[in-house]
């Protein structure tokens, strides 16, 4: 009697193998090398450190950065390309919307303090959200203190989100997103 | 012979059959054990990411923040329960299928080792927000990626070189699930850690292929594999099918491997690979209703049995689930009902009813149905039932809620309104969701008692023996 016992596994390694060369290797090996950076991708460091912060914080399983060529998403501007993603690393498309698309954030909310507001606590701005606020890339300082503060932002707010007499400034992490969201333009 | 000497050598038969069991119990139990700790972990953190949804600044820890347990929850729930779990009963039903002593049980405590090393390093790295982004199930590092898949290893060789010298003929189907798994399982990660993917759309395909063939070549064959011994077992008669599992099989290699590009369906990907993802989508039914089918006919005489058998409750659910939740991940597949449905809850909803209510079920079914048996606790009361309904319940009004919700979702985004709307509108939906994990995590407390009864008893040789004397019989 044949034993299964190597088939099985042999068979099988080269079945699995085999598929996963020509639905996915293969594929991707050729998408690569078709695709070509699209030009004026921004070199700003902040940028690059802001985008590996929204990598980290995880923001990219609420929000998409995916346009589908389908009147549903005709809000969000054109549909995503090849090129769009190309060097991106790990390219961010995303597979929910527990918020917003935000391949054109950057055009849609070009005001820097309203970011740093919403990042602070998204519900200062928008009161139905369920975003998270970051509130530990700010630095909660005694208001008469802050306009010496080396910040350009002062992030004034009545409570309950800061308590009275508190200004939060914001620290280079939450400029860093802010330049970060402010690149994303897919247009 | 003397019966003397017959004696002499039953009672020493016996004493080897009861080393055998006593540490298969323990290396059966150990993993157990793990597993329900990384349930807990990560229902804890899976309930707290649903309530957070339902009141934003609850707890604002930068430690637990959404975007920091959501893969924690997944990590926890997908790498520590299921597979350290659906591992443990594999070992068993490897045990005594092949009929003989593992080849190594040092192997299976160091592939245990190593598998929890790997979980705890994840758990603290993701928590201090060290990831590889938001590529789900993608986001360990690399180094702590390959502890898991040298635990993987070494628990696939030993499983492989055990049944190799199996003292039975025929290769169990089981087993048959039970060695694609472990085979498939290392390509796969070799293939979803390859450096060369890391930037660019071809990370794209291969967060396609690696986030479904996971969950297609590495869950769904093993803990098949659990089920077609355990449950057999607990009804005490044969499979229905020895041949529908052999076409399971078969089926779930050739189709399952392809459907992954569903994920990003209308992407800048080729047509052709999204329509062979949707259309294979559709050849998964084969495999799913070869085992689904399998399962509920070997069940069907047997009712009065399972009436009074809460364990195979978990099963018959975990069977119907299989069935429903591979149809409505199939349709949701098609472009039609993606452009409404994708990005949305619905996803949410699918992801759950099959994690849960297919894999999770059926494992709760084999670690009842099992392990008591082998630990010698099988005449001891536990709150089954209650586990069962609070599970159920829990599973319900999770996929109900989160199903509904997506569909509100699609329809307010087609509808052209602002987004915020669409929040606004499931509100509810998540608030019954949270619930939905709140009656899931009680359920767990419960399941952690009953695995505490079911821990190992103290037990004479012969006692020891008898057990696994009747299952070689």
């Amino acid at each position: 009697m044949i034993d299964l016992n190597a088939p099985i596994v042999v068979i099988g390694a080269a079945v699995f193998g085999a598929l996963s060369f020509l639905i996915a290797l293969r594929p991707a090996l050729d998408l690569d090398a078709a695709a070509a950076a699209r030009p004026g991708a921004s070199a700003d460091p902040a940028v690059a450190r802001g985008r590996a912060l929204y990598l980290a914080e995880g923001c990219g399983y609420c929000h998409s950065q995916f346009v589908r060529p389908l009147f549903i998403d005709a809000a969000y501007g054109r549909a995503s390309e090849v090129a769009d993603y190309a060097g991106a690393a790990p390219p961010l498309l995303g597979t929910e919307r527990t918020g917003p698309d935000l391949s054109a954030v950057g055009i849609r909310q070009p005001s820097v303090m309203w970011n740093l507001l919403h990042l602070f606590n998204p519900r200062s701005m928008v009161p139905e959200s369920v975003m998270p606020g970051f509130p530990w890339y700010f630095e909660i300082v005694d208001r008469p203190r802050a306009p010496d503060g080396a910040s350009d932002y002062v992030l004034a707010l009545p409570e309950p989100f800061l308590p009275a007499g508190k200004v939060a400034l914001p620290r280079r992490e939450a400029l860093d997103l802010v330049a970060y969201l402010q690149s994303l333009r897919q247009e | 012979m003397s019966s003397a000497t017959i004696t002499t050598e039953l009672a020493a038969g016996q004493a080897a059959l009861a080393d055998n069991d006593r540490a298969i119990a323990g290396i059966v139990y150990a993993y157990t054990a793990s597993a329900v700790f990384w349930l807990l972990v990560g229902l804890a953190y899976g309930t707290l990411a649903a309530c957070k949804l339902v009141w934003p600044d609850l707890l604002p820890f930068e430690w637990l923040s959404f975007g920091r347990i959501r893969p924690i929850h997944t990590a926890s729930i997908l790498l520590g329960w299921l597979s350290v779990g659906l591992t443990g009963i594999a070992y068993l039903v490897v045990y005594r299928t092949a009929r003989r002593a593992l080849f190594s049980n040092g192997l299976a405590r160091a592939g245990l080792w190593l598998l929890n090393l790997a979980l705890f390093a994840g758990l603290a790295t993701l928590t201090l927000r060290i990831t590889r982004g938001p590529i789900e199930d993608r986001e360990w590092l690399t180094p702590i990626a390959a502890l898991f898949a040298a635990g993987s290893l070494i628990n696939g060789a030993n499983i492989f070189v055990t049944l190799l010298r199996r003292r039975t003929e025929e290769l169990y189907i089981a087993d048959w699930f039970i060695l694609g798994s472990f085979t498939w399982l290392p390509i796969l990660y070799v293939i979803g850690y390859l450096p060369a993917f890391d930037r660019g759309i071809g990370n794209v395909v291969i967060q396609a292929y690696y986030m479904h063939v996971v969950l297609g070549l590495w869950f769904t064959p093993l803990v098949l594999g659990v089920t077609y011994w355990a449950l057999p077992r607990m009804l005490h008669k044969p499979i229905y099918s020895y041949a529908l599992g052999v076409l399971a099989f078969w089926a779930n290699l050739v189709f399952y491997p392809l459907i992954g590009a569903h994920h990003f369906v209308f992407a800048p990907l080729p047509w052709w690979l999204q329509t062979t993802a949707i259309a294979t989508g559709i050849g998964m039914m084969i495999p799913v209703v070869a085992s689904s089918a399998n399962f509920l006919l070997t069940m069907k005489g047997s009712w009065r049995l399972i009436r009074r058998e809460p364990a195979v409750w978990f099963i018959a659910v975990g069977a119907a689930s299989y069935l429903v939740a591979s149809l409505q991940g199939s349709l949701q597949a098609f472009r039609s009902a993606n452009a409404l449905l994708h990005f949305t809850n619905h996803t949410v909803g699918h992801a759950h009813f099959a994690a849960y209510g297919f894999v999770s079920f059926l494992l709760f079914g084999a670690v009842y149905g099992l392990v008591p048996h082998i630990t010698g606790a099988r005449d001891i009361a536990m709150r089954i039932r209650l586990h069962f309904w609070l599970a159920l319940g829990g599973m319900a009004l999770y996929v109900v809620s989160m199903v509904v919700a997506g569909v509100v979702q699609g329809l307010s985004w087609a509808d052209g309104r602002p987004f915020i709307e669409s929040v606004v509108a499931i509100k509810p939906w998540y608030a019954i969701r949270a619930v939905g994990g709140g009656l899931m995590t009680l359920g767990h407390v419960v399941f952690a008692w009953n695995l505490w009864l079911m821990r190992p008893q103290p037990r004479t040789a012969e006692a020891w023996a008898s057990p696994a004397l009747e299952a070689a019989r």
